[in-house]
């Protein structure tokens, strides 16, 4: 029962973190993405140096295995990034598009003149 | 309020036309719509072929954007044009594909001034009508203005027509930022946050072999629908 509700609550976690992190373009959340994208090539080679390890953190958060538990994370920053990438891309597209109008009403006031 | 005839509002009304590759149509379009309104604006969105040249030959005022950028961004393009030109009192929507009857767009721009409304919306559900529509189409865009109802608390019964009438006035109103398709719910969505008075008449949509080639899909709805959860 307590494994479940602690499952529950990592669920509940990660989505708010994902949705802060994907969508947000402030520097806060452009900092903690950087500490993220820095952190996760340090915790794969901790990993591999100390694979054991996850076990331990899995006990503390009531996952079964270490394995899945390194799964989750790696879901988790790989789906974070492709949301971000994603409201990036979004918010570029969305520039573009003003500097596009922009131009194009300019060349129409630079005809009439 | 004064009954007016359509010749005394058409030079005071612009005909928006948002275009994409439109060449094969292009020309036919605009000629048929010079005939009611002396005002033709085409928003040539990136085109890679002779469309923008074409529309120009044909009478059509041009703006051109540097690359494509989709059609909810051109018509707010067009907008911001109409808005910084004193001779326009009225707008219409119209699109380049030749699916809609520039009788309609002037009986649009007829009634948006006659019963003093700031949105005039074109239906092709609306009875009575002479539209053959494929049944999937139907079933897609009576979906989709299902959709938009709810999201937007109106009650509409063809929410997705490119053809529409709106005052300058109301227009400003109405700002855009939905860039795609979707911007079709969000006008429809600023309407009714802006309060503003809006009908909808009957019209006559003409499902050519062409214009059912450049309608939308049934996988760009679902373009539509992440456009709108994103924004």
């Amino acid at each position: 029962m307590n494994v479940q509700i602690i499952r529950l609550f990592l669920v509940a976690l990660f989505v708010p973190a994902f949705i802060v992190l994907a969508r947000s373009l402030g520097a806060r959340s452009r900092a903690l993405r950087s500490l993220l994208l820095f952190t996760f090539p340090a915790l794969v080679g901790f990993s591999i140096m100390f694979p054991s390890i996850w076990q331990t953190f899995a006990d503390w958060l009531g996952v079964d295995r270490g394995v899945d538990l390194l799964l989750y994370v790696t879901v988790l920053t790989l789906v974070t990034y492709i949301g971000y990438s994603f409201g990036k891309f979004r918010t570029l597209e969305k520039r573009i598009a003003t500097l596009v109008q922009e131009l194009a009403l300019l060349r129409a006031a630079q005809e009439n003149q | 309020m004064t009954i007016k005839d359509f010749t005394e509002i058409a030079g005071e009304t612009c005909c928006i036309i948002p275009m994409y590759n439109e060449e094969q149509v292009i020309v036919d379009v605009i000629t048929n719509l010079k005939t009611f309104f002396p005002h033709v604006l085409c928003i040539d969105d990136g085109s890679s072929d002779n469309s923008a040249l074409l529309a120009e030959k044909a009478g059509a005022r041009v703006l051109r954007h540097s690359v494509n950028i989709g059609q909810g961004a051109s018509l707010a393009t067009g907008f911001q044009w109409v808005q910084q030109n004193e001779t326009f009192l009225y707008m219409v929507t119209f699109d380049a594909d030749g699916q809609h009857r520039p009788e309609d767009a002037c009986q649009l721009v007829t009634e948006l001034s006659n019963k003093g409304m700031d949105v005039v919306f074109a239906s092709r559900f609306f009875e009575p009508n002479q539209s053959t529509i494929p049944t999937v189409k139907r079933l897609l865009l009576k979906t989709v203005t299902k959709i938009t109802n709810a999201l937007t608390d109106s009650q509409l019964s063809d929410a997705h027509n490119g053809l529409r009438a709106l005052t300058v006035e109301a227009s400003r109103s109405i700002s855009m930022t939905q860039n795609g398709m979707a911007h079709a719910t969000q006008f429809v969505s600023l309407v009714r946050q802006a309060n503003l008075k809006y009908i909808e008449l009957p019209v006559t949509v003409l499902y050519t072999k062409y214009s059912r080639s450049k309608g939308q899909s049934l996988m760009n709805s679902i373009n539509i629908a992440l456009d709108l959860i994103w924004e």
